[in-house]
């Protein structure tokens, strides 16, 4: 305490040059949680964007689904009463919003003249549209019909992305034939209406992809089985406890997590964080120069009084601990108040609501937010109280390593 | 035995500018214990090398510095500070006061690295800036302080920690008379009711009038 409290005056005693080292601190511990708090939003946008872009929280399939080969089609698919139970359980889970079935084929899509592979999805329209309001963003003719367990609808539709439908030549109204090999292994068509044409925003996916009502592919395959159950949360926070129970009741069924089905999102994390790591080393080491410059005027003045304590039996190492400890002060004042400063303005800019300018592959301008939390204050701060402690080690080095007699002779 | 310190054959040269400055050449000096001793001579004489090399701040190139019998181990570190911190006190001719802290805390820096705990680290603290009569001055800074008073309360911290030996650096050169002899009275009032021996550098005529015994160097030589 006794020493805490000399250092404590230590710092008092020039003001002004404190304040100019603190407030070199604060920046440092501003520019830091901005950076952190602006990492942080995009991670979570583009986590969200991820799931609700058709990941899902989490999905269910047979042992083998996820790895992307099959000899035959729907091979590893789920028997329809497996998806039936799993749906039902996952549907008693409270933090389950709801989940779909999907189905993944390919085959030839035909309009007559020309004949051209595709890639296509089974799917329940009106749950996919719960899950994204961005589902096949339509940008000619109507989305699917919605599936009615109580009504009658024709579900003959097909969309297709829409350079599929340029390759092909058709266009809303059209009937398209698509041809596959069932289950069994035997050739199967259909005569389907093209109801709409819509975009991914990727190329090479609007290229091949269409798209028809779960039970439109079960009939082409010859199947009730599906391929995918995906399943829908109310907070990404729990996909994981709430996989692992499930995981327990179906032990024969794989279910992959959102950040396994999207390997992009951990590369995008991956360069993020490299580029954050670097800016925050150029931070932190300009804040570490530049207050190390401070300390080092601060110590070297008081060599006579540092060789006046030395004479009194006071060792080196006590010496410079309180030499650290002052830094460590200044430190913790400088990034406590650029700490504030930070919450502050990432309030008034998350408020205000600035858009910034649409990313590569998106047409809508998205809001700058910061999202600051608590463990990146904690983390900054103590990161900032090392650094102003480092910044005192070099001059205290030097300045209690001088001879007693040549410290006590400096003016 | 009443031998406090013993010096034999003690030299020390310094290089300065290219050139070789014998600062002492042989001395040998034996201080008794509760003595009221000086050490005079000009400038340059080696008085100040003389009490930085008892007082362990500097090293000599050869000789021996005995307290009570025991040899001082100039490159052991750990017990010089050992030394510095029991056995001796310091008084500077610029008071050497750390500005931050008032005048009781001073007197109670040297004790920082004794086992006294905080109340007892006071008591003495307190106890020593009443033997200098400031009794009414503990929680003053320095700069609320005038010269004389600042050297006081330097003469009680550096018998705060009751060391056996006291070594004093022109203590009064930046005193005006009257502070001087009053800081003179003090030394001289402590040493006859503590015991503590005092060693000073000075050419000051007041001091070696009082002092029981006086030193002369001169180019670093012991004048006989």
């Amino acid at each position: 305490m006794k020493w805490l409290l000399f250092a404590w005056r230590n710092v008092l005693r020039n003001k002004r040059r404190t304040t100019i080292a603190a407030g070199t601190i604060a920046m440092g511990a501003i520019a830091l949680l901005a950076a952190a708090g602006y990492v942080n939003a995009t991670f979570t946008g583009l986590r969200e964007t991820t799931i609700k872009g058709g990941v899902g929280h989490f999905q269910i399939g047979a042992i083998g689904q996820f790895d992307g080969y099959q000899e035959t089609p729907m091979e590893l698919a789920l028997p329809a009463h497996d998806a039936e139970a799993v749906t039902k359980k996952a549907s008693e889970i409270d933090d389950v919003r709801f989940s779909m079935k999907r189905v993944l084929f390919e085959g030839l899509i035909s309009n007559g003249d020309r004949t051209v592979i595709f890639l296509g999805r089974g799917v329940e329209p009106g749950k996919e549209k719960k899950l994204s309001r961005n589902f096949a963003p339509i940008i000619a003719g109507r989305s699917l019909p919605k599936i009615k367990k109580d009504k009658a609808v024709d579900l003959n539709k097909v969309i297709l992305g829409k350079d599929l439908a340029r390759n092909l030549g058709v266009k809303p109204g059209d009937f398209v034939t698509l041809l596959t090999t069932t289950v069994h292994g035997s050739l199967n068509a259909i005569d389907l209406t093209v109801s709409g044409l819509y975009t991914t925003g990727i190329p090479e996916q609007d290229e091949r992809f269409l798209m028809v009502p779960l039970p439109i592919a079960q009939s082409l395959l010859g199947t009730d089985k599906v391929s995918r159950v995906v399943v829908v949360l109310d907070k990404t926070e729990v996909t994981n406890t709430i996989l692992s129970n499930l995981q327990k009741d179906f032990p024969k069924l794989e279910m992959k997590d959102w950040l396994s089905l999207a390997p992009f999102y951990q590369k995008v994390v991956t360069l993020y964080q490299s580029i954050f790591t670097v800016m925050g080393a150029i931070v932190v080491l300009v804040v570490l120069l530049s207050t190390t410059n401070t300390m080092l005027m601060s110590i070297m003045e008081r060599a006579r009084e540092i060789g006046t304590i030395r004479a009194f039996g006071i060792s080196r190492i006590r010496l410079k601990l309180n030499f650290l400890i002052e830094g460590g002060i200044i430190g913790l004042i400088g990034a406590s108040t650029g700490a504030v400063m930070a919450y502050g303005s990432a309030q008034v800019v998350n408020q205000v609501g600035i858009l910034m300018p649409p990313p590569p592959g998106m047409n809508v301008e998205i809001p700058l937010l910061f999202m600051i939390d608590g463990s990146y204050f904690a983390g900054v701060i103590s990161l900032l109280i090392i650094v102003g402690s480092i910044s005192a080690w070099y001059p205290s080095r030097h300045a209690v390593r001088q001879k007693i007699v040549d410290a006590l002779d400096h003016i | 035995m009443n031998n406090l310190l013993k010096i034999q054959g003690l030299s020390k040269t310094f290089s300065r500018g290219g050139d070789t400055v014998k600062a002492l050449d042989n001395v040998s000096i034996s201080l008794e214990k509760e003595t009221f001793a000086a050490v005079s001579g000009p400038s340059g004489s080696g008085k100040s090398t003389l009490l930085n090399i008892v007082g362990t701040l500097d090293r000599p190139d050869s000789g021996s510095v005995s307290l009570e019998g025991e040899e001082i181990d100039y490159f052991n570190e750990g017990k010089l500070e050992d030394i510095r911190s029991n056995r001796l006190g310091f008084i500077f001719q610029d008071f050497n006061l750390i500005p931050v802290l008032s005048a009781v805390e001073n007197v109670e820096m040297p004790l920082y690295s004794s086992n006294l705990s905080t109340s007892e680290r006071r008591e003495k603290a307190e106890q020593a800036l009443d033997a200098v009569g400031l009794a009414d001055r503990m929680e003053h800074r320095p700069n609320q302080l005038s010269g004389g008073q600042q050297q006081r309360v330097a003469v009680a911290r550096a018998l705060a920690g009751t060391p056996e030996l006291v070594l004093g650096d022109e203590p009064t050169a930046n005193l005006d008379t009257k502070s001087a002899f009053l800081l003179l009275d003090v030394m001289e009032n402590l040493n006859q009711t503590l015991g503590t021996a005092f060693l000073f550098s000075t050419h000051d005529p007041r001091i070696l009038e009082r002092a029981k015994t006086v030193f002369t160097l001169e180019d670093g030589v012991l004048q006989s």
